[in-house]
């Protein structure tokens, strides 16, 4: 993205914001993200220690998102990361948030760099032609897993690279003053090339970091490297170089790979350390990094005239360094040479080293470490089946060295008492068994029966005994007899007790007979008659006859038999002159019957009733009388039920039981031998499935050693020694069976001697 | 390399005068005083000192520890309190502003308190000046400001071109109203670079109230690599600046004797030794003083004239020296 030509420095104006969404998850666990500049782009070092085209990224970029769940309503809650780079480097860029539950990122670039126009010549007062703009090709969004790293290279890239003193001769501006704006430029050859598009060839110092550009048949390489201007006796190039990963790494030395038929021949290489103090860049334009108090040299050798095994130097630091920044001094001690490098690799340390930094004082409080792996818990004899140790150590000058903590196998670990075994449990499981079964069973039944069978004498059934009549010993014999006869005679009384529904009675019954000799045309026939119940059974006895107590029943009370009334009445039922006819009906009928009109209005009442709400009504006379009425929802119903009659059962049974006996011996012989061989058993151990890590399952030992160690600061007023140390050894380089993290909590304190 | 810690021992650990003498009475100076020093001279040197040794003799021993009108001895421990600021730390009082609540609960321009390495700081937002105003701090009684020194998150060896600031210290005199206007101002530090000292050495201004106004300009951003707690219409962060200021206020000095009975009332030991011709003239006093010098800082003891007849003081420490960087030579 480009903008307006740099007029005046609006840097600090310009920003940019994008939405970035992810597509495909609802919610995704964010580690950080990833991008990188364009290491190409030519630029100069201002005084303030900044890149001009800042490899095309921004100086400042935040990375802000939502947090899972939406707003949840707290205020200070971290929300965002910022990241100001003034002098990014040229390389793959991580910027760790995570983890972070979210879809959605907000990315803030701002403060701009500035783009070289190198086609475009110099200014008049021998400034560049440059515009605001950004050069990002690529942006990532990465997961949140943790994973162990372990390879010799650590990636590392360029932030700068200076010629001092500068030389612009062949660059991207020979023809510029190397005391002008333009005297921290690059000190990148350009080199014209056949082809007209480009047209030139840069052999720049990012290139030996990271992908070199290969540009066909050059006088110098056919593929990119870095060769910097002329050089004469005591002159230098300085690499500027980062750390790339999210976490620095233990820096054991440097590699370069030269280009021999062009680099100078007699030359010296030094490695600094690089640890600026807040506010101040690493890339110091004028600064030696010899004498500044926040560099310490790690490095230094002459080579005159010698040839490296493959083009590859390799040199070792005096000791690891964790600065995440490291300058390479190459100076020429020979006049006339270039500096020509094809590659150059930041070495990893093979062990975990924390020492004195130069800007830093380290309050080490305790070191924490993980071993994960599937065979961990397997054998208390070692740690991982190729076997594996590690060991903790406190190195200082002139001092024997002090074992902090040493494991080679779980037990121990288990028995110092720092660490923590997550172990998913054991047991055997049976694959496989094969067994040869022998069975041999041998055995005989007899039964006996009949009179003459020999009897246990306890059970013989021939017993004389004593009867209890006194009749004397006689044989009891198998015999027995039974009659039963069950009579059930049951009178239904009608009322009784109550004169009146028995005169009702008699009196409907009396009607109903005239109805039918009404319908039938026969006068004086009686249909319909009932029994007499002139006497009342209920009291029947003679203890009945006067009022007193009988065996317990107070005769008094007995009021008699007056049938079951019932009454139902719907709750949105009309009282209609029906019901009223009911009543009227059933309490009327001691009085002289109803006239056949009163009968017809009362039929035709509840006819008509009937059809108007689907009401079904009878009436029915009989040693059973009653009226019953029901209706759906409307009408109320009234009944009173009385039964008169007998009914009864007979039920005569007899049993007889004759002579039965019976005598059994059974007699058995049962042997059975079995025999069983177990020929052949194959057993496996299994895990079981208790403890994971991101989603395999895996033993973990975990665990704290407490150091209390205080590292000064080099660039502290007063301290004892800063050659001290905790070290980390490993016997061997964890394999696929095993991963190690090792990291330290570290109070870091900046000593800022800047007076 | 490690270099061994050694006792204080020898002419070393004596405070001697000007002209290297061990008696101080032997080498008056004006205003009728004696004293002897120790200096601590050399970077990469830490004197730990632990206590101080008196031997005082006078012909008026058993007087002297009657209060006096004037002092009798002094003792002075000159330490650089603050980078650069060096002053006897047991004649002052720091009033330390800093932290989010005293960043809150003044008036920010362009400015926001955040946490960077784990230290609040006035960070500039935007690309505007920025300001911030303190909160009026008033006191029950007037107290006596003699210097400042403020600390930024940024070295000093930032570029110049990194920003400028400037810092103020608004006064109320004792009687005013800390409600109304501030009746002086005091200029801590006008449009200045990074590189510029950050303290302020003044004359002593007594006030019963008092106020930090902090003014910046930021050119160019800082290196910066924090959580913070932004949100994405923020601004653009510009410079992690001011941390602190620290105020100093002079009190009455804890090593100021105005008698003998003070002097031995704070001392761990003391020994009168005997004179059989009369009363005893010889006092031995073991004084305890923790100090910890590097560099520039010194110790002085000053006594007054006419009352002694010999006045030794030697020091009780250890000295390291730190090991020398070394390089592989080219």
């Amino acid at each position: 993205m480009g903008g307006s030509p740099v007029s005046e420095d609006i840097s600090r104006k310009l920003w940019i914001e994008f939405r970035v969404t992810l597509v495909g998850k609802d919610k995704a666990l964010i580690g950080g993200i990833c991008f990188g500049g364009y290491p190409f782009l030519p630029y100069y070092v201002t005084p303030q220690g900044e890149t001009s085209s800042n490899f095309g990224l921004p100086r400042e970029l935040r990375v802000s998102w939502r947090m899972a769940g939406g707003a949840n309503g707290f205020i200070d809650d971290e929300t965002g990361i910022t990241m100001q780079q003034p002098a990014a480097h040229s390389g793959v860029h991580l910027m760790p948030i995570g983890p972070v539950s979210t879809n959605e990122l907000i990315l803030r670039l701002s403060d701009f760099p500035r783009i070289l126009q190198v086609h475009r010549g110099l200014t008049s007062d021998g400034r560049a032609v440059e515009r605001w703009g950004l050069l990002i090709p690529f942006f990532y969004v990465y997961e949140h897993r943790e994973k162990t790293r372990w390879s010799p290279r650590v990636p590392a890239a360029l932030i700068a690279a200076q010629q001092s003193p500068a030389n612009l001769s062949g660059s991207y501006y020979p023809q510029a003053d190397s005391l002008g704006p333009l005297r921290g430029l690059c000190p990148d050859q350009v080199r014209l090339t056949a082809s007209a598009d480009p047209g030139y060839a840069v052999l720049s110092a990012a290139s030996i970091f990271g992908p070199a550009r290969a540009y066909g048949p050059l006088p110098i390489a056919e593929q990119e490297i870095f060769l910097s201007g002329a050089l004469n006796q005591g002159e230098q190039v300085r690499l500027f170089l980062e750390q790339t990963e999210e976490h620095e790494r233990c820096i054991a030395g440097l590699r370069l790979f030269f280009a021999p038929s062009i680099h100078v021949t007699e030359f010296s290489v030094e490695v600094y350390e690089s640890d600026p103090i807040e506010g101040v860049s690493p890339v110091a334009l004028d600064a030696d990094p010899a004498k500044d108090k926040y560099s310490r040299r790690l490095f230094v050798e002459e080579y005159r005239n010698i040839t490296f095994a493959n083009n590859t130097g390799v040199f070792r630091f005096v000791r690891p360094s964790t600065c995440r920044f490291f300058v390479i001094v190459i100076t020429c001690l020979k006049d006339e040479g270039r500096v020509a490098l094809f590659k150059a690799e930041l070495v990893q340390s093979s062990s975990i080293f924390v020492g004195a930094r130069p800007a830093r004082r380290q309050d080490i409080q305790a070191l924490r470490f993980r071993l994960t792996g599937a065979d961990i818990g397997s054998d208390y004899a070692r740690l991982t089946p190729n076997g594996f140790s590690i060991a903790v150590e406190h190195v200082s000058a002139g001092q024997p060295r002090r074992l902090l903590f040493e494991a080679s196998n779980l037990l121990e670990l288990i028995e110092s008492g720092f660490a923590q075994v997550l172990r998913n449990q054991r047991h055997l499981e049976t694959t496989l068994e094969v067994s040869d079964l022998q069975a041999n069973t041998k055995g005989w039944r007899q039964s006996e029966t009949g009179k003459d069978v020999s009897w246990n004498p306890g059970m013989d059934p021939d017993v004389v005994r004593a009867p209890e009549d006194g009749s004397g010993p006689h044989l009891i014999h198998f015999r027995s007899y039974g009659t039963n006869e069950t009579r059930i005679h049951t009178q239904q009384i009608g009322f009784v007790g109550d004169d009146k529904p028995t005169q009702m009675l008699q009196d409907q019954v009396k009607t109903l007979n005239e109805l039918i000799q009404q319908v039938a045309g026969a006068s004086n026939t009686e249909y319909v008659t009932i029994p007499n119940l002139a006497a009342n059974p209920l009291f029947g006895s003679s203890a009945t006859t006067s009022s007193f107590t009988w065996k317990g029943i107070d005769v008094d009370r007995i009021k008699g038999i007056r049938g079951l009334y019932h009454l139902n009445v719907p709750p949105f039922s009309p009282m209609t002159q029906f019901a009223t006819n009911v009543i009227t009906l059933l309490q009327a009928y001691p009085e002289p019957p109803p006239a056949p009109e009163v009968m017809q209005e009362f039929f035709r009442d509840l006819f008509l009733r009937t059809i108007l709400s689907g009401f079904s009504g009878s009436m029915s006379l009989g040693y059973v009388f009653g009226v019953s009425l029901s209706s759906g929802q409307l009408l109320p119903s009234a009944s009173r039920v009385a039964t008169s009659g007998d009914t009864g059962t007979i039920q005569i049974q007899g049993t007889e039981a004759g002579y039965q006996f019976s005598r059994y011996l059974n007699t058995s012989y049962d042997r059975t031998r079995h025999v069983r061989r177990l020929v052949r058993k194959e057993e496996q151990r299994r895990r079981g499935g208790d403890v994971t890590w991101q989603g395999e399952y895996v033993d973990i030992v975990t665990g704290v050693i407490p150091i209390g160690i205080r590292l000064p600061a080099s660039s502290s007023d007063a301290y004892r020694t800063t050659d001290e140390a905790i070290r980390v050894r490993f016997s061997a380089p964890p394999d696929s069976n095993l991963r190690v993290d090792v990291w330290f909590d570290v109070i870091e304190e900046a000593a800022k001697d800047d007076y | 390399m490690i270099i061994d810690t050694s006792r204080l021992a020898g002419a070393r650990a004596y405070l001697r005068t000007a002209t290297g003498l061990f008696d101080l009475v032997q080498a008056p100076l004006a205003g009728g005083t004696h004293s002897g020093e120790f200096p601590v001279k050399g970077e990469g040197v830490l004197v730990e000192i632990d206590s101080l040794d008196l031997y005082l003799q006078s012909g008026k021993l058993v007087d002297l520890f009657r209060r006096q009108d004037r002092r009798i001895l002094s003792l002075e421990v000159q330490k650089e309190m603050f980078p650069g600021l060096f002053a006897d730390p047991y004649r002052h009082r720091v009033h330390a502003i800093g932290g989010m609540e005293d960043f809150l609960r003044g008036q920010c321009f362009n400015l926001r308190p955040l946490d960077v390495d784990g230290v609040p700081v006035l960070v500039s937002t935007g690309t505007a000046d920025s300001t911030w105003t303190s909160a009026v701090y008033h006191f029950g009684e007037p107290v006596k400001l003699t210097a400042a020194s403020w600390d930024l998150a940024t070295s000093r060896l930032t570029p110049e071109q990194g920003f400028r600031y400037e810092m103020k210290l608004h006064l109320w005199n004792p009687g005013s109203p800390v409600t109304g206007p501030h009746d002086a101002e005091l200029a801590l530090a006008a449009d200045q670079t990074p590189a510029a000292p950050r303290l302020l050495e003044f004359a002593p201004r007594t006030a019963v109230a008092y106020r930090v106004v902090f003014k910046a300009t930021v050119r160019h951003d800082a290196f910066l690599r924090e959580r913070l707690t932004i949100s994405s219409g923020d601004p653009s962060v510009g410079r992690p600046l001011l941390r602190s200021v620290n105020v100093l206020e002079s009190v009455n000095p804890a090593h100021d004797f105005h008698s003998l009975q003070e002097l031995t009332s704070m001392a761990d030991e003391y020994k009168l030794l005997d004179n059989p011709d009369g009363p005893p003239t010889r006092l031995s006093v073991s004084l305890p003083l923790a100090a910890s010098l590097t560099d520039g800082e010194r110790i002085r003891l000053t006594v007054t004239g006419g009352l002694w007849d010999v006045v030794e003081a030697r020091l009780n420490g250890r000295v390291s020296i730190r090991p020398p960087m070394i390089d592989k030579p080219l």
